[in-house]
């Protein structure tokens, strides 16, 4: 977990340290966004993979869906099996550690007060926890209803949140509503960046699963 | 590619598209009036419309300032001193309703057409 954060954090820094010269304000990758993923879905990553181990005789019927707490009713979001599904690794997966999303929830919160240390921009550092939060509930919100398969997704609603949530923040500390008005750009943007920084963390996570942590 | 791919795929491309279509209705409507905010404030109102020559001006505040340029129909953030300078980076701005922030100052300007708000109407016949 402290690795994670540490990791975040060096992202983070770095990631503030290169001013993008785009003509939106407030654009950039979020490349941090990819441990908070990282973290949340390494558990079930490894879980998918041990389920298909397991199952291995009876590739035909998977388990009984763990926690089906899914609101549409589509339990099957669970039951997918992890991309390759590689037995080899079932002892590492084994041993490996869990992350649950109250972890991966701690890592983000370190990184952005240690984040807001490192780059000493105090006046962000609202708009990155507000940012921060929301994208993480939107990406735990989503973590439930996609599979593995579909991280990516996880990114696109992490990215336009945390847009969302900045917005709100800056619109609440500048008492100017209208600054709203520059959502429809940020929202195009992320959707864009959001598939970038997603599909890393579904690599990171479908290659390093079983091992990581 | 399973099904639940597709469909998110085809969700994703929907909000973008959504997106650049919002923009693009919105996005075209050139401004005539700048409201600058100050932490809220209406601290200046310029009449876009009616610039001979363009002239800049500067808004300080405890943390800095911001310098800005006023053209016939289009507006700018020149220089500022805020840590990230991304208010310099959007550039100049002549409508599409986006407003041009400085979130470390707190500085918003907002562009309108048509219906300006009467009210305070400070002029802007500054150096």
């Amino acid at each position: 977990m402290a690795a994670l954060t540490a990791i975040a954090l060096i992202i983070f820094i770095v990631e503030a340290q290169i001013p993008l010269p785009a003509p939106v304000q407030g654009a950039k990758l979020g490349l941090a966004n990819i441990v908070t993923l990282f973290a949340l879905f390494l558990g079930r990553a490894r879980k998918e993979r041990l389920r298909s181990a397991v199952g291995e005789g009876d590739r035909k019927r998977s388990p009984a869906p763990h926690g089906s707490i899914g609101t549409k009713g589509k339990t099957s979001a669970h039951e997918e099996r992890a991309p390759g599904s590689q037995m080899q690794d079932r002892t590492l997966a084994a041993g490996s550690v869990d992350l649950t999303a109250a972890d991966a929830l701690m890592i983000l919160i370190g990184r952005i007060i240690l984040g807001a240390v490192f780059t000493g921009r105090f006046t962000a550092f609202l708009y990155s926890l507000s940012g921060g939060l929301l994208a993480f509930a939107a990406q735990a919100l989503f973590r439930r209803i996609v599979t593995v398969r579909q991280i990516w997704v996880c990114g696109v609603a992490g990215a336009i949140f945390h847009n969302v949530g900045q917005i709100l923040a800056a619109m609440l500390v500048t008492g100017t509503p209208s600054i709203a008005l520059l959502l429809p750009l940020l929202i195009a943007v992320s959707v864009i960046t959001g598939v970038i920084t997603g599909l890393v963390a579904q690599l990171a996570v479908t290659r390093l699963g079983a091992f990581a942590a | 590619m399973d099904m639940k791919t597709r469909y998110w795929i085809l969700n994703t491309v929907g909000v973008f598209v959504i997106a650049i279509v919002v923009l693009l209705v919105f996005g075209n409507s050139p401004a005539d009036t700048a409201l600058v905010y100050q932490k809220g404030e209406l601290i200046r109102t310029i009449d876009l419309t009616d610039v001979a020559e363009p002239y800049g001006f500067t808004v300080e505040c405890e943390t800095g300032s911001n310098h800005i340029l006023v053209d016939k129909g289009r507006i700018c953030i020149a220089q500022s001193d805020c840590p990230d300078g991304q208010c310099i980076y959007q550039g100049w701005v002549g409508g599409g309703g986006a407003p041009l922030v400085c979130l470390p100052h707190e500085l918003v300007i907002e562009l309108s057409s048509g219906s300006a708000p009467a009210a305070s109407e400070v002029d802007a016949v500054v150096g």
